[in-house]
């Protein structure tokens, strides 16, 4: 079993089209062995109807596909579908269903919300349906999408327009993923301490602690502190949370710092809303690395002729020759 | 299932400081059916019948030797129906939660087999009640809806119909790229620039709609009349499907709806069952016992263990030994010899016998407590915005519904030593004839002239053999109270020195090792 999530850069990047297609697609050229399955991190917010104020389903499942939502948008679809296993209790906010289409029906398609709940019913797929691709309409902001415990692979969704903030935070994003993984040493450092909740971790050259936060890390004032105090000192900061403007601002000027992100969805805005700029000095790393399957984009602008310099395949869905967008 | 207590029965800084965070988390389990279970207190009468309940059935799992562990691994099967009983009740349940009732009576038959000798109270006849009216409408697995003949058919027509549009489609999509050259996919919309060449043919494609944007045209399939009937009737079709599962829903729902009453009592009994063998497991597993409740006030406890102790040192940790009697109880011993852990250890049994846990003890017979305090040395709290002295005449301000238990280290230490004594002789002879258990530690020696007051003291340190260290000497406190009489109490305290003793196994400097010898020198 797989999952291949998806994540967009705004809120118009053209996620949700993707996301359709490929899982058109999937079903239409899996062979018999593959089964498809759907979800999403918690309902899709474009999927509220902005008229009527009502839920609005944005996929259409395919007959002979399998999904996980939460029951109560199952509400008037009997027939439609079978159950195959349910999810609740301890660990699950709400009653989740896996079930499979009779028929092509819509459906509005709402999966657990925070990674305790997605790792969960990822073990339960890998059980009850081993042969599959599993896609999550996912989230950038839900910075565990990047975990490889949740994401196999990513496709992602690029806005370029011509607006210089939109440009600054594309080279962002384009920045973050084709950052390094960390060393070996670095990663067995930070191993020795690391715990499902930290969020923060300073370890000094020699490997001993010199911090650990559980709290989110732009604003954890110790975290600062300690930063500040260590600041000629060669040290490794190992962060779990989104790693935004006020940090990296913060952290600029440490040069001898070796900053690993946990993934590469914690980078954030960070060109984005500041004047002057500090150079960052610190050199950056990721712990996780999960690949980037596809770049998918979605240009506002007819003559832009903009192409991120990455080494994974670009596509733009909507002016390329579909056929030639293999999954 | 994971085991909390409620909000507020226990000071925050005693349930940390005695451990009870992992004494709960022995009878954690992953059970659906028993998830987050919040320990209230008790009043004696359900204790009585809760306990009862516990030694019956633990008993019973005995004489018929059926497996315990197998018990509660079944029990793990059953889903939780919590989520799905108000559906039940207002008859509205989804396919999908009879799919969950399903799997529910299905793994209950399993562990109803499994207990045939200790059935659970109420009657298991509504499972089997409830599996035929399941197995009328649902599949053998309760995954999907039987469907009639009728049912088929439209459903068979959905399908075909779903087929010649996709074929229509696909022939859509064929006409476009034979007209414009432009490779589409239904229903993902294409852009062109405004001069692209092949704009002339796509303005004259029927199958295409063009929308003029600032930059470039966007492109989306316009259906033809082939299609248009196709999703007509594929939509007619469906909407008849819809009503026929709505029917089927109603008659199984309402069909259901008569048993709720009988199934929600059977839900809650099958509940409690498994948390009382979530209890009798962590008991086995463990070595714990349940407590044996007595009529009259008494506290007698056997090798009772305060377990975040044991765990420090199990090699050397001794449990503890004690009985005491309703009226006041004062407790003597130099310090560091065990005083406060005995009152700690007798706090903790009380606890888990006031929320209805087994205790690690090897016995307890007691009174069941009322009500439970325990003040520990403190210097007040901001929270309470009284002083230590403040806090500690407080703590004796509550009514006292006997038999109850309140404990108190250093009676009155919180003051000076002059109003310390005379405080303590003040309320050791109000509360002399209590129907309550008041349990102290002191160190005044001018208390033990109290009438009608039972003496206690800690073991001292057998006087014989050098002790080396700080580390030998705390393997060497036996941790053991005796019941001792007024008189020989005084005759210790007067000869003893014993505190002295005890702070020349510190590591203080020289001079300062030999001023205390010369003290205890006399």
């Amino acid at each position: 079993m797989i999952t291949y999530s998806f994540i967009g850069s705004d809120k118009n990047a053209g996620k949700t089209t993707v996301l359709n297609f490929v899982y058109r697609q999937l079903n239409h050229s899996k062979s018999d062995e593959t089964d498809i399955c759907i979800t999403s991190i918690g309902i899709n917010g474009e999927s509220i109807d902005n008229y009527e104020r009502k839920e609005k389903p944005t996929i259409q499942v395919q007959k002979g596909s399998y999904f996980i939502t939460a029951g109560e948008h199952l509400a008037g679809k009997a027939g439609n579908y079978i159950t195959c296993c349910s999810f609740c209790g301890p660990g699950f906010l709400k009653t989740y269903v896996l079930g499979k289409a009779l028929l092509d029906f819509f459906l509005i398609i709402e999966g657990p919300n925070d990674k305790t709940g997605l790792i969960k019913l990822k073990q339960k797929l890998a059980i009850v349906l081993k042969n599959s691709i599993c896609l999550i309409d996912g989230s950038i902001d839900r910075q565990f999408i990047g975990h490889p415990d949740v994401s196999d692979y990513i496709l992602f969704s690029l806005l370029i327009t011509e607006r210089r903030e939109q440009q600054q935070k594309t080279a962002d994003l384009i920045l973050a993923l084709s950052l390094q993984l960390c060393s070996v040493e670095q990663r067995v450092g930070i191993n020795q301490y690391k715990e499902n909740e930290s969020k923060s971790i300073l370890l000094a050259a020699d490997g001993s602690l010199l911090y650990h936060g559980i709290n989110i890390p732009f604003m954890d004032k110790e975290l600062k502190q300690i930063c500040h105090k260590n600041r000629k000192e060669c040290c490794i900061l190992y962060l779990n949370g989104a790693f935004g403007n006020s940090l990296h601002q913060f952290l600029a000027p440490m040069r001898k710092l070796d900053v690993v992100l946990d993934n590469f969805t914690l980078y954030q805005n960070i060109t984005t809303g500041v004047q002057q700029r500090r150079v960052f000095s610190p050199r950056l790393f990721l712990y996780h690395a999960v690949p980037v399957k596809k770049i998918f984009l979605k240009q506002e602008n007819w003559n832009s002729q903009f192409r991120p310099s990455v080494e994974v395949p670009v596509h733009n869905l909507f002016r390329d020759d579909p056929y030639e967008i293999g999954i | 299932m994971k085991l909390e207590f409620e909000n507020g029965l226990i000071d925050s800084d005693i349930y940390k400081e005695l451990g009870f965070e992992g004494f709960l988390a022995l009878f954690q389990r992953e059970i659906p059916m028993v998830g987050h279970t919040i320990l209230k207190p008790m009043e004696r009468q359900s204790a009585l019948e809760h306990f009862q309940r516990l030694i019956q059935l633990d008993s019973q799992i005995r004489v018929h030797q059926a497996d315990l562990a197998a018990l509660v691994q079944q029990g793990a099967r059953l889903p939780s129906l919590e989520a799905v009983l108000p559906f039940f009740r207002d008859g509205v349940l989804e396919p999908y939660h009879l799919f969950e009732l399903g799997q529910f009576v299905s793994e209950e038959l399993d562990l109803r087999a499994l207990e045939i000798s200790f059935p659970l109270p109420t009657a298991g006849e509504i499972c089997r009640t409830l599996t035929q009216i399941l197995r009328k409408y649902t599949t053998r697995d309760y995954s999907n809806l039987i469907f009639s003949t009728e049912e088929e058919a439209v459903q068979k027509s959905i399908t075909l119909l779903n087929q010649q549009l996709q074929k229509a489609l696909k022939q859509v999509e064929k006409e476009i790229f034979q007209q414009t050259g432009l490779k589409m996919v239904y229903p993902f919309s294409r852009e062109i620039g405004k001069d692209d060449e092949k704009l002339k043919s796509v303005k004259a494609c029927s199958y295409l709609q063009i929308s003029e944007g600032k930059e470039f045209l966007t492109l989306d399939f316009v259906p033809d009349d082939a299609i248009i009937r196709i999703v007509t009737e594929k939509s007619k079709r469906e909407k008849e499907w819809n009503n026929l599962m709505a029917c089927k829903l109603e008659t199984l729902n309402s069909e259901l709806k008569e048993h709720y009453e009988a199934f929600s009592d059977y839900y809650q009994c099958r509940s409690k069952r498994l948390f009382d063998y979530i209890l009798l497991e962590t008991k086995e597993q463990h070595q714990l016992c349940f407590p044996k409740l007595h009529p009259t006030p008494l506290f007698k406890l056997e090798k009772g263990v305060l377990p975040s102790l044991r765990k420090i040192n199990p090699g050397s940790y001794n449990p503890l030994t004690l009985e005491i009697k309703n009226g006041v109880s004062l407790l003597y011993g130099a310090n560091m010899t065990g005083k406060t852990t005995v009152l700690k250890t007798v706090f903790f049994h009380l606890m888990c016998v006031k929320v209805g846990l087994p205790i690690p003890a090897d016995s307890l017979t007691l009174s069941f407590p009322n009500q439970l305090g325990l003040r520990l040395k403190s210097s007040g709290k901001t929270q309470t915005g009284l002083s230590g002295f403040g806090e500690e005449l407080q703590f004796f301000c509550r009514e006292d519904v006997s038999p109850s238990f309140y404990m108190v280290d250093e009676l009155f230490h919180s003051t000076d030593p002059v109003s310390g004594v005379e405080l303590s002789q003040a309320f050791c002879e109000e509360y002399a004839d209590s129907e309550s258990l008041y349990f102290f530690t002191s160190h005044y020696p001018e208390v033990l002239n109290s009438p009608n007051v039972a003496f206690f003291r800690m073991k001292d340190i057998p006087e014989s053999g050098e002790i080396e260290n700080l580390e030998e000497f705390l393997q060497k406190v036996p941790f053991e109270v005796e019941p001792i009489t007024a008189d020989k109490l005084k005759g210790s305290l007067k000869s003893g020195k014993q505190s002295i003793r005890v702070a020349l196994h510190f590591p203080l400097s020289d001079s300062l090792k030999q001023k205390l010898r010369k003290k205890l020198d006399g």
